[in-house]
């Protein structure tokens, strides 16, 4: 189906975002990885059928009439 | 664990004595109140309940004696004591433990996803912009219980269309 949209399926592709939404069959235990940064990453894994879309805030075009 | 038998033993003692001077002198039971033909039972009955009595209370003494036979040597009750508050402990530090993992981890929040029709779908999607919130794909699709894929395929349709953008002072 064509979708309005692009879709990676090749291995290494690759999605870099603020904000990701994700769903999938199976999703492993959320590992904690302590870097050097300050920053704590946290990481997983989705198995079989995961979907993966950068997320966008999204409101309708027209005025609210309040 | 229980380690204080001192009530078991003291009580012991007297039940089976009771029961003893009872069986030995059946009369006894006359000075104690007690009715010799008492209604329904027979003292042929009442004999054979005592004796029933008589090898369980037996029972229970051989389980509670066993291990005071044993303390005098082998047993050293404030090393008991001492295991024991330390034990209590133990099962207090990883009760706390148990409950900061609680806390810490996410709770699972289970969404049955409905089966509708595309057009149905994308109606209700419309329906939920028409309030005028700004919803991340992820809201839509836990809100009105959908796939996410089916999500983003009907918002971007939208969006092609002109009914919806994307709200640029929430980027």
């Amino acid at each position: 189906m064509k979708v309005p949209y692009k879709v990676y399926y090749e291995r290494g592709d690759a999605l870099s975002a603020e904000r990701i939404a994700v769903e999938a069959r199976d999703i492993d235990r959320i590992r904690v990885v302590e870097g050097s940064s300050k920053h704590r990453i946290q990481s997983t894994t989705l198995r079989d059928s995961a979907f993966c879309v950068i997320e966008l805030p999204i409101k309708s075009v027209r005025e609210r009439a309040t | 664990m229980k380690t204080d038998f001192s009530e078991a033993i003291g009580v012991q003692p007297l039940l089976a004595n009771f029961i003893n001077r009872l069986l030995a002198k059946p009369e006894r039971g006359e000075e104690l109140g007690l009715v010799s033909d008492s209604a329904g039972f027979s003292e042929e009955d009442i004999r054979r309940k005592a004796k029933e009595v008589t090898q369980v209370t037996q029972a229970m003494q051989v389980i509670i004696n066993m291990p005071s036979s044993t303390w005098g040597t082998a047993v050293n009750f404030s090393s008991l004591a001492a295991e024991n508050i330390l034990l209590r402990r133990e099962i207090e530090q990883i009760k706390q433990r148990l409950a900061e993992l609680e806390r810490k981890m996410p709770e699972e929040k289970v969404i049955v996803l409905r089966e509708i029709s595309r057009e149905q779908a994308k109606q209700e999607i419309q329906q939920l912009f028409s309030s005028g919130r700004t919803l991340y794909y992820s809201d839509i699709a836990e809100e009105l219980r959908l796939g996410l894929q089916l999500v983003v395929d009907i918002c971007r349709e939208l969006e092609e269309n002109g009914e919806v953008k994307v709200d640029e002072s929430a980027l």
